[in-house]
């Protein structure tokens, strides 16, 4: 009986003692943060004085009137969605199209997959100079096109599609390699009968690919939704570090960033970062409501 | 059957045509980066430079303390995915094979620091580091990420498949917790070790975020701020070796990527597919 | 003792006496200070600066400075913020002049009035553009040190290729109206070379264009907004006209690229800082020179920019005292000569320009000595808020961003920002 108890005695002992180095820094780097946002959310402090004034919800209460809050919204908004719904889509085109044998497969799908791998900072120097006005990759194709160019990145108006445009091209190739383990998991015994029924491949995409893949669908919609309304790199570099042409390209976490270090507005900035934990509790909340309704279970 | 042929060629002619148009930026960057000065700003764009100025490299490299910045990096990232391992695979081991009050208490906390956007945690750190008097030190780039809830959540995984008779013979044999796990699940989940491993170095690298917070001098700083820092900088930098810094700030993780493609692919896969 | 060794005994006493450090000397010896400078990167400023700091400390036995190097301005106004609340702020700083109100208004600067009076500073021979921004409610808490004004730079040789007079520079945006489109370069519908390009987006070139058409950013008390007045509309809608209608003008955000679009032959003419004389200098391949920004109504306005020197109030008498001397020092006219020739920047005394360190910088680089005048005959100070950034600069710059980099109305834009501004300004 002693034996025995001691023994776990000592697994509870062990247990702990391997977890402590594990918990000690999430709880400091992590959960004490959480906790200490919610409360810097409640006070004005310009994070070097020693005093910090509390105002209770005022902070929370000045969203509603903040104009800039709302373009930034807007500006996150519409980012999100574009970038999630190409970006997608893109990576499904390419996976359906990787999905066979063929030639060279590990070296085009490597070519696909490389933005994710380069530094955001690199990218977006790249496309920086993609984007010149002048003497840039993309307006000389375009006129190479015959097709009219833009100011990008220098206009108020088409800043924003400049990013979009490039976090497509970027994170089509990781939508690509989940929604490629997503295809091979789709029995081909499912194929095969629709085929011998005369099935062709627009109804085997829409009645069996599609459906089979919805949990994937799901769950990559839902992750992507919540990287792209956190976007900060991008934006940062490629506006250098003004947030766009009259706050264009600014977003949500930008705006976080702009408060809290350059406004040193740090009650403020605390409310948008309990914003942007509601939106993606919001968001993992709908993952699951959505999961339950929607996605096709065989 | 020529249908289906003629459908593949298209398909793969598909490929091909896509592959090319999202390689183009890089071969942009390439291009631009062995460009003389002069030829930069032609039009229209030349693609191949009457010269290949290789020295481009050597001049951006030495522009900004680029030998520095890579230091930094490679510490800094050994650091945290070595930490990472570490803490992750304890903490791994005590959720797969371990009986202990409130383990799915603290398994759900783990679970959701996992999903935790970080945002919310810049400025209480910021702040922990600057009461500790940390900042702009290698504690600062390290320390916020000693601990993983995704690493713990990916070789816990790894372990709960490892069958319990290994572990039942070697406790038979005498051995205590800490043998077990390295003698007998971190081999066996070294698939899982090795992936989640090359993502955490990757992330790792690539960051730019939090080095910009913390890091105040020239001499602490990453390859991806410093890359950034160059494109700040009052001097002016040409695009050529703009590029050029680019490609050598990617060359590591690229070279890396190119190596353990597989791994990286399947560690981005397995992460889709849990879902 | 003998008659012999008693002089010999008194002499050694009496010398040491006299040299024997008393424990008050032992304790004096030079009283250290020190001062913090924003640089960011080694090179020719640090070397001048270390060489200036190391020959006042070999000139002075009661003195020393240790100059701290903090960065650029942000992180030099953070690193400051942040000693002055843990109560150990340097005793001198080098200090971006926008930021110089914050801190006088927060009382942790010393008023060097009294200071300047003891000394018969000589502010008659301080360039008047320089002196604006460093007074705050009627006192004077700054020196100036690091100081450059907008320039305009001109390509000679794209002039010549135009068609125009080689050194004929448009002194009003009318006459650049005029000869503009000459210089523009088009390749089918390629524009190969901009008449003029700039930074105009921003508040440090816009605010010269606004006293150059009568008006001005801010009150002179910065408190209120008057951005939206007529003068100013009319500099903004210049501008747009310039860049939309007309199409010779490049508005360029990306204030670095703008000296290498200038070296590389992309704009026959920009505005930017004087401080890149030297880059140009090293770089272009064409004959070029400076000339005043084309003007309004007013007459051409360079706005001065860079950063002064100010003493932190928390700090002994004694060392206050040294920290005075050390400015003072600094800012003689051999002094601000020599970092003016080793540095690019302005020298702040006018009579640095007879000073034979720079009469012979100026004989090896005569472009350099034609900057210097226009900065000093067309400087004009900027702008005294508490606050410019958010007070200022975060709703006026998206404005002119909105209309010159968008489709925005130049009046309504304005008014809209000048209603935010004054908001945050009356708080």
């Amino acid at each position: 009986m002693t034996t025995s108890r001691r023994s776990r005695l000592r697994e509870i002992l062990t247990a702990y003692a391997f977890l402590l180095p594990s918990l000690v820094p999430l709880a400091v780097f992590t959960l004490y943060p959480l906790a200490n946002s919610g409360y810097l959310s409640l006070v004005k402090w310009n994070l070097l004085s020693p005093t910090k004034q509390f105002v209770g919800a005022a902070n929370y209460a000045a969203m509603p009137r903040d104009a800039v809050l709302h373009q930034v919204s807007t500006n996150t908004a519409l980012y999100t969605v574009v970038v999630v719904l190409g970006g997608v889509l893109l990576g499904f085109v390419l996976a359906l199209l990787l999905n066979r044998p063929m030639w060279l497969r590990a070296l085009w799908r490597g070519i696909f997959f490389l933005p994710t791998v380069v530094p955001m900072a690199v990218l977006s120097a790249v496309w920086l100079w993609i984007y010149d006005p002048g003497f840039g990759l993309m307006n000389y194709a375009l006129r190479w096109l015959g097709l009219p160019t833009s100011q990008w990145l220098h206009s108020a108006t088409s800043a924003l599609w400049a990013i979009i445009l490039m976090m497509i091209w970027q994170t089509a190739g990781y939508n690509m390699v989940i929604l490629l383990a997503g295809l091979q998991n789709v029995p081909e015994e499912l194929y095969e009968a629709a085929r011998l029924d005369g099935a062709g491949p627009p109804a085997l995409l829409w009645r069996i690919t599609v459906p089979m893949l919805s949990p994937t669908f799901l769950f990559l919609i839902i992750v992507s939704a919540i990287q792209a309304f956190r976007v900060f790199d991008p934006i940062f570099v490629m506006s250098l570090g003004t947030g766009g042409p009259a706050n264009s390209t600014a977003t949500l976490v930008f705006y976080l960033y702009r408060q809290a270090f350059m406004f040193f507005e740090v009650g403020y900035a605390s409310a948008i970062a309990y914003l942007i934990v509601g939106i993606a509790v919001l968001f993992t909340l709908l993952q699951l409501w959505l999961g339950k309704r929607w996605v096709v279970y065989d | 059957m020529t249908s289906r042929a003629a459908g593949r060629a298209a398909a793969y002619t598909a490929v091909v045509g896509l592959a090319i148009v999202f390689f183009l930026p890089f071969l942009w960057m390439f291009s631009t980066a062995v460009k003389p000065d002069a030829e930069i700003f032609t039009y229209p764009p030349r693609w191949i430079p009457s010269v290949w100025k290789l020295g481009n490299f050597t001049a951006a490299w030495t522009k900004a303390p680029f030998s520095r910045f890579f230091l930094n990096s490679v510490l800094v990232t050994a650091a945290i995915t070595t930490l990472q391992l570490v803490t992750g695979s304890l903490a791994a081991y005590a959720f797969a094979r371990l009986r202990f009050p409130g383990k799915s208490l603290l398994f759900l906390a783990y679970l959701s620091i996992m999903m935790l956007p970080s945002q919310v945690t810049l400025i209480p750190n910021f702040v922990t580091l600057r009461r500790l008097g940390l900042l702009n030190t290698y504690w600062a780039l390290i320390l916020p990420f000693t601990a993983t809830g995704f690493g713990t959540f990916l070789i816990r995984q790894h372990f709960l498949s490892i069958p319990q008779d290994l572990f039942d013979a070697a406790t038979v044999d005498g051995a205590g917790h800490l043998r077990m796990l390295w003698a007998i699940a971190l081999p066996l989940a070294r698939p899982a070790l090795a992936t989640f491993g090359l993502l955490t170095t990757m992330w790792h690298w690539n960051d730019f975020f939090w080095p910009l917070l913390v890091t105040s001098s020239i001499e602490m700083r990453t390859m991806p701020l410093g890359l950034v820092v160059f494109t700040h900088s009052e001097q002016g930098t040409s695009w050529n070796l703009l590029m050029a810094a680019g490609i050598l700030t990617a060359l590591p993780i690229v070279v890396l990527f190119l190596v353990a493609q597989r791994y990286f692919v399947q560690g981005i896969a397995r992460v889709g597919i849990k879902g | 003792m003998s008659r012999r060794t008693l002089p010999a005994v008194l002499l050694v006493l009496v010398a040491g006496l006299t040299f024997w450090p008393t424990p008050a000397t032992a304790q004096r010896g030079p009283v250290a200070i020190t001062v913090w400078f924003p640089l960011p990167t080694g090179g020719p400023l640090k070397e001048a600066m270390d060489d200036l700091v190391g020959r006042f400390n070999g000139a002075r036995t009661d003195i020393k400075v240790s100059l701290e190097l903090t960065g650029d301005y942000w992180q030099n106004y953070q690193k400051l913020q942040t000693a002055i609340v843990a109560g150990n702020p340097p005793d001198a700083a080098m200090m971006e002049l926008m930021q110089i109100p914050e801190f006088a208004g927060a009382g942790v600067l010393v008023p060097l009035d009294d200071l300047a009076r003891q000394a018969d500073f000589n502010f008659g021979d301080v360039a008047k553009a320089l002196l604006g921004n460093s007074y705050w409610n009627g006192k004077l808490y700054a020196i100036p040190w690091q100081r450059s004004t907008t320039m305009m730079y001109y390509n000679i040789d794209a002039f010549k290729q135009a068609g125009l007079p080689e050194f004929s520079p448009p002194p009003t945006w009318d006459e650049l109206r005029r000869i503009g489109p000459k210089l523009v370069v088009r390749q089918g519908d390629q524009v190969m070379r901009y008449a003029i390009e700039g930074n105009f987006n921003h508040d440090w070139l816009f605010e010269g264009l606004v006293y150059s058409f009568g008006g001005k950013v801010v009150s002179d008390d910065g408190k209120k907004a008057l951005f939206n007045e007529a003068p100013a509309v009319r500099a903004l809608t210049t501008l747009r006209d310039l860049a939309k209608k007309d199409r010779i003008l490049y508005v360029n955000p990306n204030f670095a690229q703008i000296v290498e679009n200038f070296v590389a032959g992309r704009s026959a003419m920009i505005v930017h800082s004087s401080f890149a004389l030297a880059l140009i200098t090293n770089n272009a391949r064409f004959r070029w020179s400076v000339a005043p920004i084309p003007g309004g109504p007013a007459g051409p306005v360079h706005n001065a920019g860079g950063g002064n020197f100010v003493l932190f109030a928390r700090t002994t008498p004694e060392r206050q005292r040294a920290a005075w001397e050390f400015i003072k020092w600094m800012t003689s006219p051999a002094n601000t000569a020599f970092y003016s020739m080793r540095s690019g920047y302005l020298p702040v005394r006018t009579s640095a320009m007879t000073n034979p360190v720079l009469t012979d910088y100026f004989r090896k680089y005569p472009m350099a000595k034609k900057s210097i005048e226009i900065s000093l005959q067309y400087g004009r100070g900027r702008m005294v808020v508490q606050n410019v950034e958010k007070g200022v600069r975060q709703f006026l710059v998206p404005a002119l961003e909105a209309v010159l980099l968008g489709n925005a109305d130049p009046q309504q834009a304005l008014n809209d920002a000048a209603a935010k501004a004054n908001a945050e300004l009356g708080k």
